[in-house]
């Protein structure tokens, strides 16, 4: 690893701990039931007069129901309004309405926070779409993550209440007070760095130079073409025009982070200029992906009234997110042995990056590219400023089972907390089991139901991920959509399902999927990992909510200590490992193995 | 305008609700 690594690496965890903290004091005041007033008051009223909102305690049952609904009634929305695109206003580039099979899958990717995109942004959605269907879910997806975070807290917080707290307030609060603001803000840094935000034409311009490349052949069904041996089939393409899209980047870009959405305006995402143009936004991009999932961590202790149990759930995401990232930063500045065999200089240097460029903008290098594919897959954004499909083996590990871990390492605004927490309680379980004592976590006993549902929780998703790759690898429609025949283009299904069902979005490439099987498979899959998830958590919280809240005693397990953090952190890894090293080592394991043989 | 997906949506649905009802079913057990 370079010292220009390490350094990043530093800074960006010092700037991220010195806003998250306060923005912590900031989000507890948002989560706490207490009126706000003024006109950001009144605005908050007048939308509950308007919806006819009764800003009443829920039970956790009554809360699920209501989030369950509105995200379904998103889903209905997004759909509608992508099969009338066409009808409808700001289609300037006459984009066609799109297909029922891509148009449900991104109804459901954009509703469940994944924004798992199997089209390209600039050649499928018009403006209207980009704005009032796919930004409009970025924002109410994160606040529907933030929310469910609060309920969960309040479960801990509580003593023998029966609500969790209001769905719709909740929602409501973390839509005007916090994303809404900070979108603003992030937004006009971007557009002052040079973030396009217009609603021109697309351009066509004339290249300097002519430009021949090779692209690969489709069927009329858009599956790509194979020869004898299974490899793809190629056609040699010049040009020398180049259209240049355009469309209201900047505003969507700024959700697109704050809220781990991850959804690109454009099909290269944070890769392209108009949407990440410099050092500094691309900085700003990593830091807004951590921001709020770190801050709500310090929500957490603040909302207990002890902030040492914040700082635990902080130390412990911390320790696994620089493990992950030093390898992944170590793995992409290794040569690759293919190329040292033809003779390429893969050093370090001052002209030169070295290490593994391949799929990487040269505008940000090894260490911007790896650090930022290791916070966007510990955070459940999937937003992409290199090609992960080009990263080493042990580097596409590396997002891979971040994402395989369940997105608890920071995760997604909300998700990652809440999913953390169920992991906590794992912790607490399995020491009480060591121990012989009746397990507590922040002064509430967990009993069999609460064991139960964590239970449900840790299964969902890794049966959706194995099981879903499983009928990928088994079917003809599965096996279609693969670029890369071997080990890699197993890689690249298992990606695609571990980044749905954990509500990731980023994807390993070089797979077809934007067809009807892998549309339909993974929208069943984003659904459960997203609201099978929540079910089970939302109970935990309203079963914690109604029990009493017990004393400190000398047999009491620290939780705010380096020893449960160290429990903590074996916890998810332990899980992570033993569910997934089987599918992995088919996978980027063997790509390495094979890597080295050659070497 | 095809009507598979708004049924798999109602699908989805529902299956959904059902989990809820089936941990409300055990939390009342506990």
């Amino acid at each position: 690893m370079t010292a220009q690594a390490w350094l990043a690496l530093l800074i960006f965890l010092a700037v991220l701990t010195a806003l998250a903290y306060p923005l912590s004091i900031y989000i507890s005041r948002i989560a706490d039931p207490l009126p706000i007033g003024g006109i950001a008051g009144s605005i908050e009223h007048a939308i509950y007069r308007v919806a006819g909102v009764d800003s009443k305690d829920m039970t956790w049952t009554r809360y699920a129901i209501c989030l369950l609904l509105f995200n379904a009634l998103g889903v209905v929305v997004v759909y509608l309004v992508q099969r009338l695109q066409l009808w409808l206003p700001l289609n300037y580039q006459h984009l066609a309405n799109v297909s029922g099979d891509s148009a449900f899958d991104t109804a459901v990717s954009f509703v469940t926070n994944t924004n798992w995109q199997g089209y390209a942004g600039e050649s499928t959605m018009s403006y209207f779409t980009q704005m009032l269907a796919l930004a409009v879910q970025n924002f109410l997806s994160a606040a529907t993550g933030i929310s469910v975070a609060f309920a969960l807290i309040r479960g801990f917080a509580r003593r023998s209440a029966a609500g969790i707290g209001n769905f719709w307030v909740d929602l409501t609060r973390c839509t005007l007070y916090l994303l809404l603001p900070l979108s603003l803000l992030v937004a006009v840094l971007f557009m002052a760095q040079g973030a396009i935000q217009n609603f021109d034409d697309y351009k066509q311009v004339r290249t300097l130079e002519s430009l021949t490349y090779a692209q690969p052949k489709v069927d009329a069904a858009g599956m790509p073409l194979k020869d004898a041996k299974g490899d793809p089939v190629t056609e040699s393409v010049t040009t020398r025009t180049q259209t240049l899209a355009m469309g209201p980047v900047a505003s969507q870009e700024a959700i697109k982070m704050l809220g781990t959405n991850g959804g690109g305006f454009f099909n290269a995402n944070s890769a392209h200029p108009y949407e990440n143009p410099t050092p500094l936004t691309n900085f700003v991009q990593m830091i807004s992906m951590f921001l709020i999932p770190a801050a709500l961590c310090f929500v957490f202790g603040r909302m207990l009234g002890d902030t040492r149990q914040g700082w635990a759930v902080y130390g412990a995401m911390t320790v696994i997110f620089v493990g992950m990232a030093i390898l992944a930063l170590w793995a992409e500045q290794q040569a690759n042995p293919l190329l040292v065999r033809m003779g390429v200089d893969q050093t370090h240097g001052i002209l030169q990056a070295g290490g593994n460029m391949e799929g990487k903008e040269t505008r940000f290098g090894i260490t911007a590219s790896a650090l930022f594919a290791t916070i966007t897959t510990s955070a459940s954004c999937g937003a992409v400023n290199a090609m992960h499909d080009s990263f080493m083996p042990l580097g596409g590990l590396v997002p891979m089972w971040l994402i395989q871990l369940g997105e608890v390492v920071f995760g997604g605004v909300g998700s990652g907390l809440y999913g953390m927490l169920i992991f906590a309680i794992m912790a607490v379980f399995v020491a009480g089991l060591m121990i012989g004592r009746t397990p507590e976590y922040v002064g509430k006993k967990i009993q069999s139901f609460e064991i139960k549902m964590t239970s449900i929780v840790i299964l969902v998703t890794p049966l959706l991920v194995l099981v879903g790759t499983a009928v990928a690898v088994m079917t003809e429609q599965g096996r279609a959509g693969i670029f890369n025949p071997g080990s890699h283009g197993f890689s690249e299904i298992l990606y695609a399902l571990s980044s749905a069902a954990n509500n990731n979005g980023s994807a390993f490439a070089g797979l077809g999927a934007n067809t009807p099987f892998y549309n339909m498979l993974l929208a069943v899959v984003m659904w459960f990992g997203r609201f099978a998830f929540i079910v089970p958590v939302l109970a935990i919280a309203g079963s914690l909510a109604g029990k009493k809240r017990i004393e400190v005693t000398a047999g009491t397990l620290p939780t705010h200590g380096p020893l449960f953090i160290a429990l903590l952190v074996g916890t998810v890894v332990l899980v992570g490992a033993l569910t997934y090293v089987p599918a992995l080592a088919l996978g980027p394991v063997i790509e390495h193995l094979q890597l080295l043989a050659i070497h | 305008m095809d009507l598979l997906y708004p049924a798999v949506l109602a699908l989805l649905l529902l299956a959904t609700i059902a989990l809820i009802k089936g941990c409300a079913a055990l939390e009342r057990r506990k």
